[in-house]
Formats: structure tokens, C-alpha cells, sequence
């Protein structure tokens, strides 16, 4: 095989997969629901251990500017706040990203999510609110979860006239 | 009377005759040897007897005559009854017979040397299996579902019903009422099931269907149906397959309202939801790649986490489901020119024909819902009719609504002040919710004349569909009487949208410039001339010999995208270094920018990026003009902007 016949059939391949390319990326209009205007991400700065301190870094993104956005966190039993408020009233600009450290201490066989949530308004009229959790399982208990989480489907796969149907069997 | 008795009976009957018979009839001689008898006949009553239901007693007497036809008393201990077949009817020594199967049996009367035979017919009991079929729903207010006994039960009306027989074949189908009753007439009392489908009959809606995320239709199955009639059928929310329920339902009642109010025939439209499915609630206008792959339809999000506060499940958030059939509606019926993505109710930048096409969504369940409060109530899910909400399983109650947005006042709380321009311009989804449900309460056109506008008007429109060609769209069909003209203008102008002329008009040419002042900034609408053509604006101010001036336009709102060229007393656009002095965007390739929702790029309407801005440094003193018109380049990204718009203009020193 030439050189030339090499790269006329590498050049086809390049262009196939282009073309393959741009089939998947051309998309149709997606219409989604509208986003919350308010977005909190949890995240640990490092790996959480028993019987130890770590740190907690919040990010909060508005699509509005206000001076009362609420920020409420919650720990569960066997998680101690050490350092950072938990609970706030702050300004954020539109578009701004805020940044909150919390320190917590981890007791041992600690389990639980830690919370933070926001909000935008008040419940008396029109309001935005995001949560966000990370999760703290020294428990041991984890491999339980798992297999409770793998149940049999309530539902049967059936069909009707060549429509497949996804069958829920009730009682009455 | 004539019976048809089987070859089992007939056989039965036969060795009856043949072998007991004679010997009974001998034992009997052996009496009548001893009690001479004047019996010349006997006759078993009634001779026949038909019956449908099992379980029940049948009395039969024996009558005996003589050689004259008259009475002779029978010794009840002498008559031997005789059932042709014990499994349909047994019969005891007085005469009554126990009704045990569905058949036809003999029972045979012998007395002395006498036989005579009752024919009972247990016939197939034609029972009408009739019921009521529920689904447990979820209330809600502004703060989210009601907790805890806040759910009531709803009728799944319109959907198919099949009657199953215990392998699980169809034998018998219909459909539920509007109040969710269905009945199967002339059934045979046996075991069943009843299967109902969350699919609505063609001929009420064709093709409404909710199916899971491999394309299943959900079915909800009550087996051990038996001969019973007035079933109460509750699907609760214990079970998942309620929320394919809940779904169907609204997507009915909001072609219900299409039907009515807006004088559709809305038909296919696929629900797809499942449990665990993160992908977001849409609708897709088509089959393509990972997010549509089932093609056209509402795809509802369901993500079910081990962490409580991750969930969000929409399968009872109508307000979201509803807005998902408005875009169903716009891209079906009438015409949408937005590429969809990510949005946001206080967004105010936004590409005009995004806040358009979810504008409309925002406003459509509003309308829905209103209509259900007056036509339909028992259907209102909702406190609020105006109050969008979407629910999140946060903590520390399920159900709290993340997103709460009363679309009729939409300013209030978020933040007095800073944030109250979040609600206004045609950039504004929120804005454009607010107008339509304005003119939808305010305006005495009608709902369906609205739809008209949004329907057949826009299409005859070469410009982008958003909120403007609405309004050419409104102005073209005479929506309004002129008298209503300026209510509508006050509908538009509430929410700083001003499709009018400003008070500097006409200022189209040099001789009708409007005269700033340098250091001054003016406010100007760029709108339709007199003669239908687009607008063009201009001014004049005196200038200095070798002094710099910037000539710039700012807050651009509603989408406008201004270009500015400074002009001299001869009426051409003055030449400096080789270049006209002309400017279409300040912000250079800055005035758009990449939307990964919807894999485009997007102008940004935020009243900086489309601005022009011009150094201008006079060779001469005297009289100087600048026009101010509505850029057509870049027509690409331009669909995003609008052709009517407000802007001010600044002369200052530099």
C-alpha cells in the first residue's frame, strides 16, 4: 500500500469521524424548567476523618442581587460546628460567588449529612432555595445500605398488543 | 320443557335407571306387598328451574295421583332424590337441591315404582363490573406540598381500563369517565384483574401517553378482582406509579384547557419519567442524542438520592409540567424561535427569544390554572394560581418549594430595590409572563385571541419570535380596539417595555435632529417610523475644534443593539485617518458569549455589551450630528436581540 493510499484512506477515517462528530453535537432545542436563581455547592477542603477536625468550603452563586440571602447549616448528632456561623444573612451581587468556611469536628462513628441551605425572600411571598449536603458515614453500616438499596423492582415488564407496558401490581 | 344435559349426566342418568332402579323398585314391592298403594303417577315440582347464583337452595316437592288424577299423600321417607352430577347441584333427602356450579343437572325423584325429573339450569350470571379508580395527589401552596395530610385523591379520568382474566389476557377494555368510573357490562362472576393504563383513550386525546425512561407505558394492576361490583380503585402515593398518574392528568387537563381556550385539537404527547432519572424536566422537540432520545416530549426529572436534601422529583410539581406543555404548545401549534438552555426567573439579560419562549412557559399555568378554578376546580392541585412553584425534597420537611414566584407581583421580597430590574424588559422572562397575564386578566380580547397572535401572526413575521413580534403580531391583527391601545401600551410600559415613540419623535433627519446638550444623557425609544420602517434617531450638538468628545449609548434595554456614526452638515458620516466614524459595539466579540444549554452562542442583553462608543475629535468647530439605528450585522447572533429597544445617548468631553 502507498504512502498516498495511506493518507487518502486516514484523510476518509479523519472525515467519517467528523462527520460522526458533528451528528452528535448538532442538538435540537432543549426547553428546561427554570434553574433557581440561587446555587450552593458543599464540598470537603480534605478527606473528613474520625475523631478529627475538617473543614468545610460552601460556594454560593446568585442569579439576583440581594442583601438577604440566608444561609442556614445544620449538622447532625456526632458532628460539632467549630469555628464559622451557622447561620447567616449576607449580601450577594448578581452573578458574585461567595465563599464560606466551616470547621466541624468528627466524633467517632459519626453518621449523618451536614446541610446548608439558602434562600432568597421570604415564605410569605416569592422566594428562591437551594440545599446542598455531604454526607459523614464512619458507622459501618454502609455495606447494609447497599443492599437494601438493591431491591426487587415493584414492577414487571409485561406487554399489550406490542406495547411494552411497566406493570405496578396493587391491592385493593 | 326440553333441557340439554351432558353426556357425564346422561350416563349418570342411565346407570340410575338401569342398575339402582330396578333394585329399589323391588325393595319398594317388597313395601307395597305390605302397604297397598292406589298411586298411579308422580310428578316432581317445579319441572324446571333456572338459576344464577351459586350458593342458593332450590326446594322441589313430589306430587302423586291416582288412576282418577287424584291427590294421593306421599310418604316423604319413601322418595329417593337423585342428583344427575354432584358438582353442579347435590340434593338432600327432603327434596332441596344446593346450587354449587355454573351447569345444567337432573334430579330425579323415585317413589314406589314411579320416576320423575326436575331439569335446574345454573346459568352464566351477566354481572356489570363497575368502579371508581383514584390517585393520591399532592396539594400545594407557595411553601411547597401540603404536610402531612395535605394529599387528596383525584380521578384518573379519560385513561384506558383492561379487564384481565388470571393468565393476563385481555378480555374486555374501556375507559374511565371524567370522574373516574369505568364498567364492563355482561361479565361472568371468575377472578380478574384490573389494569388501568396511564394513556388516555384516542378518541378524547390522541396519543397522550406516560411512559418510562425505555419507552413502557406505566399500568397500575388490582388482581384478585372477584364477583364483586363498585370497586374503589386507590393508587397511592406509597407507589411510584401514582406520579405517571399525576403526570397524565395534568398534561390532560392542560389540553382540556388548549381545547377550550385556545380552540386546539392538541394530540401525541409522550410523558417520560422514572424514578432515579437526573437528566432535568424538558421538552425535547426532537430525537437527538443522550437528553431526547426517545424523541418529542416532556421528560421529567426524578432523582432520588441517599442524600434527602439532592432529591428533586417532579412528578408533582405542576406548575413545572405545565410549563413544559406551553413550550409543547409553542413548538406544536405555533412557533418558537428560541434554542432553548438554562434559564432563570431574575434573569433580565437574556436572549430575547429565550425570554419569549419561557416567558409564555412561566405564564401558561397561570392561564391553565385559572381556567381549571373556573371550569374544572376538583382538577386545582394549587393554592395560588399566579404563584409558579417547584418543589425540592429539602430538608428539613419534604416537598419545600425551591423556587416560589408569584408571576402577578414579582418584585416584592426578593429584594426591594437593587434587584426590582430582574422583572422588567423583553429580556425578562418574568416580564414577559407578567404582560401576557395582563393582558390575559386585563385586557377584554379573550385568551384564545391572544393564541391567535401568538399563532398565526407571528408566523407571518420575518423577524425572531419574542416579545416585540407579539406585539407587531397584536398590532397587525387589530388585537386591541384603538381605545384599548393604550391600555395595552400601560401593560407593556409596567414592565419598562416601550414599543411607542418617545418624545423626541420625529427626529429621523437632519432638519427634525433633536439638539443635546453635551455632558446630558437623553432617553430614546428606537421604534417603528410612521412609514413602518425601523426607526432612526438623530441629534445634533455643537463641538469645538481639536477638543475630544465620546459619543456613547447606554442601558440598552429590550434587546436593542445600537450602531452610531457622527455625521457632518453635508449629511455623510464624517471620515477620520481613512474610517468612517462609525461604531456598532464598544465591547468588540464581547457582546455574546457560549451557552452550554443550548450548545450556542448567545448575544447578552444586559445593556453594556451592545453599546457603541465613538472618540470623536472635531477638525473644525460648528454643528455635528450623531445617528442612532438599529444594527443589522451579524444577523446570526442578532436573533438574539430585538429591533425595538431603548437606549441613552451621551455626549460628554473626554
Amino acid at each position: 500500500m502507498s504512502k498516498e493510499t495511506k493518507t487518502t484512506e486516514m484523510k476518509t477515517v479523519i472525515q467519517l469521524l467528523l462527520v460522526i462528530t458533528l451528528c452528535f453535537s448538532v442538538t435540537t432545542p432543549i426547553f428546561a424548567k427554570p434553574a433557581p436563581s440561587i446555587k450552593v455547592d458543599m464540598n470537603w477542603v480534605n478527606p473528613p476523618v474520625e475523631n478529627q477536625q475538617a473543614e468545610i468550603h460552601i460556594r454560593l452563586v446568585s442569579h439576583i442581587s440581594t442583601d438577604q440571602l440566608k444561609m442556614n447549616i445544620i449538622v447532625p448528632d456526632g458532628i460539632q460546628v467549630i469555628s464559622g456561623e451557622i447561620n447567616r444573612i449576607m449580601q450577594i451581587k448578581k452573578g458574585e460567588a461567595k465563599h464560606v468556611r466551616v470547621e466541624v469536628f468528627i466524633e467517632e462513628k459519626a453518621k449523618g449529612d451536614i446541610h446548608t441551605k439558602v434562600t432568597i425572600g421570604s415564605p410569605d411571598d416569592s422566594y428562591f432555595s437551594a440545599s446542598d449536603s455531604l454526607t459523614v458515614d464512619f458507622s459501618g453500616e454502609t455495606s447494609l445500605l447497599k443492599a437494601r438499596e438493591r431491591s426487587t423492582p415493584t414492577y414487571q415488564r409485561t406487554e399489550r398488543e406490542g406495547v411494552g407496558l411497566r406493570e405496578y401490581r396493587l391491592s385493593h | 320443557m326440553t333441557y340439554k344435559t351432558t353426556l357425564q349426566q346422561q350416563v349418570v342418568v342411565a346407570l340410575f335407571i338401569f342398575v339402582l332402579l330396578p333394585f329399589l323398585i323391588s325393595c319398594n314391592k317388597q313395601d307395597k306387598e305390605e302397604q297397598p298403594t292406589e298411586v298411579s303417577d308422580v310428578k316432581v315440582y317445579p319441572e324446571s328451574v333456572v338459576v344464577t347464583q351459586t350458593g342458593t337452595d332450590v326446594p322441589l316437592n313430589i306430587h302423586a295421583t291416582d288412576s282418577n288424577n287424584e291427590n294421593v299423600a306421599v310418604d316423604p321417607k319413601s322418595v329417593v332424590w337423585v342428583s344427575s352430577d354432584e358438582s353442579i347441584a347435590t340434593v338432600d333427602s327432603s327434596g332441596l337441591v344446593s346450587i354449587l356450579e355454573r351447569g345444567t343437572v337432573v334430579i330425579s325423584a323415585i317413589y314406589q315404582e314411579f320416576i320423575n325429573t326436575s331439569s335446574i339450569v345454573v346459568e352464566e350470571a351477566a354481572v356489570n363490573i363497575d368502579g371508581l379508580v383514584r390517585y393520591e395527589d399532592s396539594r400545594y401552596n407557595a411553601d411547597g406540598f401540603y404536610l402531612p395530610n395535605g394529599n387528596k385523591f383525584k380521578n384518573v379520568r379519560h385513561a384506558i381500563v383492561d379487564l384481565l382474566d388470571i393468565s393476563g389476557n385481555i378480555l374486555d377494555s374501556t375507559v374511565t369517565t371524567e370522574s373516574g368510573r369505568f364498567s364492563f357490562d355482561t361479565i361472568i362472576p371468575n377472578q380478574y384483574s384490573i389494569r388501568i393504563l396511564a394513556q388516555v383513550t384516542d378518541s378524547y386525546l390522541s396519543g397522550f401517553r406516560v411512559a418510562d425512561m425505555s419507552d413502557r407505558l406505566y399500568a397500575a394492576t388490582f388482581p384478585s378482582i372477584e364477583n364483586e361490583t363498585n370497586y374503589q380503585l386507590d393508587i397511592s402515593q406509597t407507589n411510584s406509579v401514582a406520579g405517571a398518574f399525576n403526570l397524565l392528568d395534568v398534561v390532560t387537563a392542560s389540553a382540556e384547557f388548549a381545547k377550550q381556550k385556545l380552540g386546539l385539537n392538541p394530540s401525541n404527547l409522550s410523558v417520560y419519567w422514572q424514578r432515579r432519572n437526573n437528566n432535568g424536566t424538558y421538552y425535547c422537540t426532537g430525537t437527538d442524542g443522550f437528553d431526547c432520545e426517545l424523541g418529542k416530549g416532556i421528560y421529567v426529572l426524578s432523582v432520588r438520592s441517599s442524600i434527602p436534601s439532592d432529591d428533586d422529583t417532579d412528578e408533582f410539581d405542576d406548575d413545572v409540567i405545565m410549563h413544559e406543555f406551553g413550550h409543547y404548545l409553542l413548538e406544536n401549534y405555533a412557533i418558537d424561535d428560541s434554542e432553548g438552555g438554562f434559564h432563570h426567573l431574575t434573569q433580565n439579560d437574556s436572549d430575547l427569544r429565550l425570554a419569549w419562549s419561557e416567558g409564555w412557559g412561566l405564564f401558561i399555568p397561570s392561564a391553565i390554572k385559572s381556567w381549571m378554578q373556573n371550569s374544572k376546580p376538583t382538577l386545582l392541585s394549587a393554592d395560588e394560581i399566579t404563584t409558579y412553584v417547584d418543589t425540592i425534597n429539602s430538608f428539613p420537611q419534604k416537598g419545600r418549594a425551591q423556587i416560589s414566584f408569584d408571576i402577578d407581583n414579582p418584585s416584592l421580597a426578593i429584594d426591594p430595590g437593587a434587584t426590582i430590574e430582574s422583572f422588567y424588559y423583553a429580556s425578562s422572562e418574568a416580564a414577559v409572563a407578567k404582560i401576557l397575564w395582563n393582558m390575559h386578566e386585563g385586557l377584554n380580547v379573550g385568551m384564545e385571541k391572544i393564541w391567535d397572535v401568538i399563532a398565526d401572526e407571528m408566523k407571518l413575521l420575518t423577524t425572531p419570535t419574542n416579545l416585540a413580534s407579539f406585539w407587531d403580531g397584536a398590532m397587525s391583527s387589530n388585537l386591541v380596539s384603538p381605545t384599548d391601545l393604550s391600555l395595552m401600551e400601560a401593560i407593556f410600559n409596567d414592565r419598562h417595555v416601550f414599543y411607542n415613540d418617545d418624545v423626541y419623535e420625529p427626529d429621523n433627519t437632519l432638519a427634525t435632529a433633536t439638539e443635546i446638550v453635551v455632558g446630558e444623557e437623553s432617553t430614546n425609544y428606537l421604534y417603528l417610523n410612521d412609514d413602518g420602517l425601523l426607526d432612526e434617531d438623530y441629534f445634533s450638538f455643537v463641538a469645538t475644534v481639536g477638543k475630544p468628545y465620546t459619543i456613547s449609548t447606554k442601558k440598552l434595554r429590550n434587546g436593542i443593539d445600537t450602531s452610531i456614526s457622527i455625521i457632518g452638515d453635508d449629511g455623510n458620516v464624517i471620515v477620520h485617518n481613512g474610517a468612517m466614524l462609525e461604531n456598532d459595539d464598544v465591547a468588540g466579540s464581547d457582546y455574546h458569549r457560549f451557552d452550554v444549554g443550548c450548545n450556542c452562542y448567545r448575544v447578552i442583553n444586559d445593556g453594556n455589551s451592545l453599546a457603541s462608543k465613538l472618540i470623536f475629535t472635531p477638525e473644525a468647530s460648528g454643528r455635528y450630528y450623531v445617528k442612532v439605528w438599529y444594527t443589522d450585522k451579524f444577523s446570526a447572533q442578532l436573533d438574539s436581540t430585538g429591533h425595538y429597544g431603548t437606549y441613552t445617548l451621551l455626549v460628554a468631553e473626554l
